[in-house]
């Protein structure tokens, strides 16, 4: 449906871009996650949001909030010449689930980005992947370099899978969001790799 | 970019009074009263004036073309030639292709544009033939060639 990529034409220099979802509760960093990896600074999108909301957005630190809109950040980090990864933050609460179908199309894979002291924020975005089979990880935000649960204790309250990783992160800093990144695409590769194949005739 | 008689983008412009706040202010300037009733959905529209699908004909989903939020687009020589012709979103965004490919999710951003409408203008132009679109395959997923050079790429940021 798209049109055919003419490497000859001058608008040619459009690399191919490839997206990831960073999902998690409010405040849980998802922004600043996504700005330790991103060559600029997030820019923030609106999505149409209805009025399900009001009166259920009155957490603590963000009581400020109060557009009807849902606010999703992103960024993006050239690959190479001719690729470009975009990363979404999204919001984890299942009433944003009328836009996580659009947003998750054509998506590589998410990181659920989870603060110990709210793991539950972190619930819809574990649901709503594991029914999809997005490929996935856990990624628990050190606050202050605090991580308050073992990651067995975590996993344990999560009740995934022993194949989903669970890694701590701090997303405040390059490297570790990097080592998270590569994290998620390990298991995107792994699952391509397995899929590969199985569709080889034994 | 071309100075037109018709400059969407800014500074003193002949748009309709009732779009003027959608496209000149950021939508965290023009805060809506939060003790919306909650039985008045439409006064809970995103926070402007004019509702954001009153400019997609009221649909939402996909336009003619179904494209990503990530989907980069730029100006096919079509819509190079017919830009100035073009009206309203459809003009502004081909003006901001102007300047190189564009992802949906920037435009929005820049054009403060709801996702969903991006989405549907945009679509629309790559139905018409104005704009190229740029996306990964959609078996993206099972290229594992690709998917090792972004883990490359990754490391080497």
């Amino acid at each position: 449906m798209s049109e055919p990529f003419d490497p000859t034409a001058p608008e040619a220099v459009a690399p191919i871009p490839v997206k990831i979802v960073v999902a998690g509760g409010f405040g849980v960093g998802k922004t600043t996650f996504v700005g330790a990896l991103s060559d600029i600074t997030p820019l923030t999108t609106e999505a149409a949001m209805t009025t399900v909301a009001n009166g259920i957005d009155d957490r603590g630190a963000v009581t400020t909030k109060t557009t009807t809109t849902v606010a999703m950040d992103f960024g993006r980090a050239a690959i190479d010449k001719s690729l470009v990864l975009y990363m979404f933050g999204t919001p984890g609460q299942d009433r944003f689930g009328f836009m996580w179908d659009d947003l998750i199309s054509g998506a590589l894979g998410a990181v659920v980005l989870a603060d110990t002291r709210r793991i539950d924020d972190s619930f819809p975005a574990l649901d709503y992947f594991e029914s999809r089979h997005i490929p996935f990880i856990v990624a628990l935000n050190r606050f202050d370099g605090k991580i308050f649960h073992s990651l067995d204790e975590v996993r344990s309250a999560l009740a995934i899978d022993d194949s989903i990783p669970v890694v701590t992160t701090d997303a405040r800093v390059r490297n570790e969001v990097k080592g998270t990144v590569l994290a998620l695409l390990d298991v995107v590769l792994a699952r391509a790799i397995a899929r590969s194949e199985s569709s080889v005739p034994a | 970019m071309a100075k037109d008689e018709l400059d969407y983008g800014e500074g003193p412009s002949i748009i309709r009074p009732f779009l003027r706040r959608t496209f000149d202010a950021p939508l965290e300037a023009a805060p809506l009263a939060v003790d919306v009733p909650a039985a008045a959905p439409l006064a809970a529209a995103p926070g402007a004036d004019v509702r954001a699908y009153l400019m997609t004909g009221g649909r939402t989903g996909a336009g003619a073309v179904k494209l990503e939020f990530e989907s980069m687009l730029s100006l096919t020589e079509r819509g190079r030639g017919t830009r100035s012709s073009l009206t309203f979103e459809r003009r502004r965004i081909a003006d901001a292709c102007l300047e190189g490919a564009q992802s949906v999710a920037e435009l929005a951003a820049k054009m403060h544009l709801a996702l969903g409408v991006a989405q549907v203008v945009a679509g629309d132009m790559v139905g018409d033939g104005l704009l190229n679109v740029h996306q990964a395959s959609a078996n993206l997923a099972d290229d594992i060639a690709m998917i090792k050079r972004l883990i490359q790429g990754v490391r080497a940021l």
